[in-house]
């Protein structure tokens, strides 16, 4: 269920150019780089090592959709903003050969902070990552896993993940709560790669929010 | 119990067995009942069954005399035999084992016994848990969660080998549940652990007695039906309205009432004030100690989500005489034995007989007193239902509790049970199962796919490759042999299905309570609302946690916990169609009836009284639109169903967009439309066929199906609520129902626990096999349409509702995506 549509959300931010899209992912078309966070690979198997039983499929629709993305833009590289791997439990050799598969898939770079999930394992070589710990400087950008809890001055603006962030939509009747974009004054907030993650609810108080919602990317103005 | 001088007993040759009980009897001063007697023959005889007995104490001891004179005859186990256990009793309420303990010690220490009493429930200490790890009680008080947790030891054969009895306390409750399913489950393990077990079930007054009896001993296996013919009659009074044409036409919280009702309440008697609803108990409560502060002393709030250490303190002081008032929920329906307590007050038309019957016998324990429950309309036409269920009362027309059918959530969670017990093989636990009324036609291929889910994690194997719950071992034994599962799976045993709740606190610390995740979620800062009888301001959620301060301005808007709110049963409805066709017919025979009898006066005179094998239909233009009502009576959830099926199967005759309104009387359509709806209110629209397949087409099943699954995934083991020792095991497993849901809906579609959740929304969603006999009354008795000039007083209150908000959309997902762009600014 790979979303290839270009259908998506420019926005300015920082004076650079990004197109949030649909798939939960941003394109930064300067760099030719997809940017994503928190993909939480291995969530399925740490579940099933509990002996929960949830669909190794999900996996698949991961990458799938990766590959589908990466392969419309022509991206050059996948920047991912922290969370790569769920738990040390679910680096399962079938685990790592499918996204060392993939890898192999992918021709161009690509670059990992690490988020508080991936430090609990080594990334297998067979990926073929540049880890970076803390933050990734490109300005104007710093890339780093968790937003910052304090401005760090203003000529940095801070792309994250980790929260997860959900929107709720209400309606008279009933409500909807989707993922979402949070584009703030200083930091930005990618919502989760993976369709198995739930989230914090975010308000607009914390900045402009994009909900994506059946194949579009809404802003939802307060 | 009768207090009777002791006579001498001339004892009959079967009764010999029975002498230590009568000696025990007579030494309390007791006369033991003739129901009491008959059981213990019964089990002296060597039969099971089910003990019925209206309300009121006496059945502990009816059940367990028949055991008792046994243990007495064949004494104890010798020293050192690993199974000493021979009476297993299990009660649904923790809080009561303690009382249930000391009752059935009693007799063991009044006669001097060489035998022990004890408990074991989630509240067991550990010292006394060790104890019993070396050595079981004789006697044994347990509930269907710790029942489970002992079958799971590794050799429940040498544990239970000598049972003898298994008393299932509350089995009207329990039968209809999954916790029922558990008990069924379990007792069918301890029935091929000691074959020469006997059942005992209790129970209140019940529809079919025999049916329940048979659930409980095993559809194969006769049962004996005991019933207790005590004569405790029960009073139904209404407090009537001064003015019936000032009284509310529509609304459930009744405090029109107020006034009349504080005159009523005497703070010095002991009363229980019934709420249907925790909303309505939180403003009731808060209404009296607003115009009655002198009562706070004495006056107490009771539902299921206060703190339950703040629960059982309220229950230990109503038990002490020292709180009178207290206002509570169905939270109260059962437990504690409250003796002190004189009156019971329902405010709202109870909906139900068997709820009525069971609340009123919540006073009057004095011996020889009859029961009594003071009803307090909340609407006009609630004097109707009240009448209705007064005839229903003297008529014992008590409402029918299906069984629960094949949850296979309850059978993934017993295939752990069993494989950590000892284990088993696939071909003699599905034999076992299939002895159960829950599991009786179970197909094999549906233990199978069950079993696959455990073993390999369903059917795709390559799915999931890292799972194992159980495994498979050479002597063709399933077993667990993973000790985290293990872990795992006896923490979280059971099927109380624990709603998303949250902790509320105060801002500076200290608990207040939990209440529902969906109600904080529409909660904004600075929003007040009413919680445990305070008026709260929502600061801001911390930790997992609602933190509160006391509210400044006094405006609070009440939770509305979902799914809190009764619909009219089968029971109280047919009661109602019969006093509405003897009004229709002139016959005003109740006071209630004849205190609404201006409205119905009305209705006459504008339309019509439905008389029995009648359904009216009206039609009237408003500028709101064109309207249609119909009045089948069956209450809200099968108006609900319906509702939906006519707007989607008039929607094909004419395409049109409808607004709905249902409560327990009837629906509404409300169209813009000209279309001449009513004519074709047919044997087509009325059609039982594709009624499945048409709800599915009209209801947006993703979040009614989200709201059962959360407790199939909690039951079948795919939510993890408890975690063992270390926190981080939490966080990699952290993940909501909601998440599940969709995760399996979109990546293992045919996964039968999805299948299991779309047919328990199905039947408690829309009462789906009585929304099919709805369906066929509808095509069998005479449809009568009446146009009005405008709405008249049956169709007011479901205008008033659907402007109330609480109307039901038959828009799509997509439609109200639409919408919210609209109203919500789309992005480039």
């Amino acid at each position: 269920m790979a979303h290839t549509r270009a259908r998506g959300c420019d926005v300015t931010v920082a004076g650079e150019l990004l197109t949030l899209l649909p798939s939960r992912a941003i394109w930064w078309e300067r760099r030719r780089t997809l940017i994503v966070a928190d993909l939480h690979i291995g969530k399925e198997q740490t579940f099933q090592s509990f002996g929960i039983p949830m669909p190794s499929s999900v996996l698949d629709e991961t990458l799938n959709r990766l590959d589908a993305l990466l392969g419309h833009f022509g991206a050059e590289r996948l920047l991912v903003v922290g969370d790569l791997l769920h738990a040390k439990r679910g680096l399962t050799p079938d685990v790592i050969d499918r996204v060392g598969a993939w890898r192999v898939r992918f021709a161009g770079q690509v670059d990992l902070v690490l988020g508080n999930h991936d430090r609990c394992a080594a990334m297998p070589e067979s990926w073929n990552m540049r880890c970076i710990h803390d933050a990734l400087r490109e300005p104007p950008f710093s890339f780093q896993h968790e937003p910052p809890g304090e401005q760090c001055g203003s000529d940095v603006y801070t792309i994250s993940g980790h929260l997860h962030p959900m929107v709720r939509l209400e309606g008279r009747v009933d409500s909807l709560l989707l993922p979402c974009f949070v584009i703030g004054a200083q930091v930005a907030v990618l919502p989760a790669f993976t369709p198995f993650a739930r989230g914090v609810r975010m308000h607009t108080d914390t900045g402009r929010i994009f909900a994506v919602a059946a194949g579009d990317v809404i802003e939802v103005r307060p | 119990m009768r207090r009777v001088t002791v006579r001498a007993h001339s004892p009959s040759k079967a009764d010999l067995k029975l002498d230590p009980l009568r000696a025990f009897f007579a030494a309390q001063g007791w006369a033991p009942y003739p129901y009491q007697e008959e059981t213990w023959r019964a089990y002296a005889e060597g039969r099971s069954g089910l003990l019925t007995v209206p309300t009121g104490a006496g059945k502990t001891y009816a059940a367990y005399g028949g055991p008792l004179a046994e243990l007495v005859r064949e004494g104890p186990a010798p020293k050192g035999a690993m199974s000493s256990l021979r009476v297993l009793y299990i009660t649904p309420l923790r809080a009561v084992s303690r009382d249930i303990e000391k009752a059935l010690r009693l007799p063991v220490e009044a006669l001097e016994l060489p035998f022990t009493v004890g408990s074991r429930t989630g509240d067991t200490g550990s010292s006394e848990r060790a104890r019993q790890r070396k050595r079981l009680p004789e006697v044994l008080v347990t509930t269907p969660e710790s029942l489970s947790l002992l079958l799971t030891n590794e050799h429940p054969e040498e544990l239970f080998a000598s049972l003898r009895c298994v008393i299932v306390d509350e089995w009207h409750e329990l039968m209809a549940s999954k916790r029922g399913v558990q008990v069924e489950l379990g007792l069918a393990r301890l029935r091929r652990l000691a074959p020469t077990m006997r059942t005992w079930a209790l129970s209140a007054t019940i529809a079919r007695p025999e049916a329940a009896a048979r659930i409980a001993v095993g559809p194969a296996n006769e049962a004996s039906v005991i019933r207790a013919e005590i004569d405790r009659p029960i009073i139904v009074e209404s407090l009537l309205p001064k003015s019936i044409e000032r009284f509310p036409w529509s609304g459930h919280l009744g405090l029109a009432m107020l006034d009349p009702l504080l005159a009523w309440l005497d703070p010095a008697v002991s009363t229980l004030l019934f709420t249907n609803t925790r909303s309505q108990a939180e403003r009731w409560f808060a209404e009296i100690l607003r115009r009655r502060p002198e009562w706070a002393e004495r006056l107490a709030l009771h539902h299921g989500s206060i703190d339950r250490e703040v629960r059982e303190e309220i229950e230990a002081r109503v038990k002490a005489g020292r709180l009178s008032l207290v206002v509570c929920t169905s939270s109260l329906d059962l437990g504690v034995d409250f003796s002190p307590v004189e009156r019971v007050v329902q405010i709202g038309s109870p909906k139900g007989i068997a709820r009525l019957m069971q609340r009123a016998g919540r006073s009057g324990h004095r011996p020889g007193a009859s029961c009594r429950v003071l009803c307090v309309p909340t609407h006009a036409m609630e004097l109707v239902e009240i009448a209705a269920a007064r005839t229903a009362v003297a008529r014992c027309e008590i409402e029918e509790r299906p069984g629960v059918l094949r949850p296979l959530d309850c059978l993934v969670q017993h295939l752990v049970t069993i494989g950590l017990g000892g284990g088993f093989v696939a071909e003699d636990l599905f034999a076992e199962v299939r002895t159960t009324a829950a599991f009786a036609e179970i197909t094999r291929q549906e233990f199978d796919w069950c079993l696959d889910l455990v073993t390999h994690g369903g059917e795709a194997l390559r799915a999931y490759q890292q799972f194992r719950r159980l495994s498979l071992g050479e002597d063709g034994r399933y077993t667990v042999t993973n000790k985290m599962i293990a872990q795992l799976h006896r923490m979280n045993v059971g099927t109380i299905a624990a709603d998303a709740t949250i902790a509320v606190r105060w801002v500076r610390g200290g608990r207040l309570g939990s209440i529902e995740e969906n109600f904080i979620a529409r909660l904004h800062p600075g929003d007040s609302f009413l919680f445990a009888g305070r008026a709260l301001e929502f600061v801001r959620m911390r930790d997992l946690a609602a933190q509160v301060r006391p509210a400044r301005q006094h405006t609070p808007f009440t939770p509305r916990w979902d799914g809190s709110r009764f619909p009219m049963s089968t029971a109280l409805a047919g009661a109602m169609r019969r006093v509405l066709h003897d009004a229709a017919e002139g016959r005003l025979d109740e006071p209630e009836m004849v205190a609404a009898a201006p409205i119905l006066q009305a209705q006459r005179e504008l339309s019509r009284i439905p008389r029995l094998g009648e359904i009216l239909v009206e039609t009237t233009v408003t500028n709101e639109g064109h309207h249609l009502f119909l009045y089948p009576f069956e209450g809200r959830l099968v108006h609900e169903g319906l509702a939906v099926l006519l707007a989607l199967r008039l929607g094909r005759v004419a395409p049109a967009t409808f607004s709905l309104a249902i409560n327990d009387y009837g629906l509404e359509l409300l169209t813009e439309r000209t279309t001449p709806y009513v004519q074709y209110l047919d044997h087509e629209r009325f059609a039982g066929e594709r009624l499945v397949d048409d709800l599915l087409e009209s209801v947006n099943l993703g979040e009614l199906g989200l709201r059962q699954f959360r407790e199939i995934a909690r039951v079948a083991g795919l939510i993890v609520q408890r975690y063992p020792g270390a926190e981080r095991t939490g966080r990699q497993l952290q993940a909501s129902a909601s998440l599940l849901w969709q995760v399996l809906c979109e990546f293992d579609p045919a996964n039968l626990l999805v299948g299991q959740a779309r047919r328990e929304v199905m039947d408690r969603q829309f009462e789906e096999s009585r929304l099919a006999r709805t369906l066929r009354r509808l095509r069998e008795e005479r449809l009568v349409h009446v146009v009005t000039p405008t709405p008249g007083p049956l169709a007011l209150p479901l205008i008033a509702d659907r402007i109330g908000g609480s109307h039901l959309s038959t828009e799509s997902l997509l439609d109200r995506l639409a919408a919210f762009r609209v109203g919500a600014g789309v992005g480039s």
